[in-house]
């Protein structure tokens, strides 16, 4: 635990922001609101795999920002940043998934279907975890941050179909229930609960992102340290600097 | 009841996916941290 709270000063208070808004939102989901009266105390999942799922697609829309940002200006922070988005991203993703079939599982019978939300969130998975997948290809960080960058743009194209894919194609999937013109389809303690959970998992994402940016940058730090080593082991007497010897 | 199941479930998948990836960073974050040379900026 010492390890744990071994913590930048900056990342405090946004850490102590998101383990308290979580246990509030948690309490209220488990203790406070009520069971749903058609699907029972089961529904509670909601409160976890909806603001998971806003968070997953918010993350990735950070990441599509960030990696114009890298074609455009070549710029290694955004890089960083992009690829702990998309991590955190991943993540995000991968409990959505799963709370999605421990629901499913009771009130559809299922653990899972071939419904179109839940087969194109199946695919923005693979999708980047595929850029992560690639990212470990390349030496050259700029290489790297290009060819990545290019990747999560073009990915990020599965994004508004995500979205969109309960409108399009209405089948098992219930449709959009907070986000819709006419406004919100639920309970107002149902839809506080849900509200205060989403803020919850976008403070957590913030924090993990910002861990994640830390780490990118000790690793490029140490890459290039051993870049130094091996240019040094290589020719003592000329100097050459990293890029060319990456090139 | 059974229905609980499923909740515990979930919010503890939840919260164990969540610190094991944060638990991993750190990890990451500590080795790299204790390779830096003496002196070098943190």
């Amino acid at each position: 635990m010492r390890r744990l709270l071994r913590l930048y000063p900056g990342d405090r208070p946004l850490l102590a922001a998101s383990l308290a808004t979580l246990a509030a939102g948690w309490l209220m989901a488990l203790a406070w609101v009520p069971a749903d009266g058609f699907q029972g105390d089961v529904q509670r999942l909601m409160y976890v795999h909806v603001p998971a799922a806003w968070t997953a697609l918010g993350l990735f829309t950070v990441a599509f920002l960030a990696s114009v940002r890298v074609l455009w200006r070549r710029s290694l922070s955004a890089d960083h940043l992009a690829h702990a988005a998309i991590e955190a991203g991943v993540l995000f993703t991968a409990l959505t998934l799963l709370l999605g079939a421990l629901w499913g599982r009771p009130v559809w019978g299922v653990w899972w279907t071939w419904d179109p939300r839940l087969t194109t969130t199946a695919i923005l998975l693979v999708l980047f975890l595929g850029y992560l997948a690639l990212r470990a290809v390349f030496e050259d960080p700029q290489r790297r941050a290009t060819v990545s960058a290019a990747v999560a743009v073009v990915s990020f194209g599965i994004v508004p179909v995500v979205h969109w894919s309960v409108v399009w194609w209405r089948s098992l999937h219930q449709g959009p229930t907070v986000l819709r013109l006419d406004g919100p389809a639920l309970d107002g303690t149902m839809l506080a609960t849900l509200l205060v959970n989403a803020l919850a998992a976008s403070l957590l994402a913030a924090w993990l992102v910002m861990r994640r940016v830390r780490l990118s940058r000790l690793e490029m730090r140490a890459e290039n340290r051993e870049l130094r080593g091996r240019i040094a082991e290589a020719s003592p007497l000329v100097p050459v600097s990293p890029r060319e010897l990456r090139g | 009841m059974a229905d609980w199941g499923y909740v515990i479930a979930g919010f503890g998948a939840s919260a164990l996916a969540i610190a094991g990836y944060v638990l991993r960073t750190q990890r990451r974050i500590d080795r790299l941290r204790r390779s830096r040379r003496p002196g070098e900026r943190p």
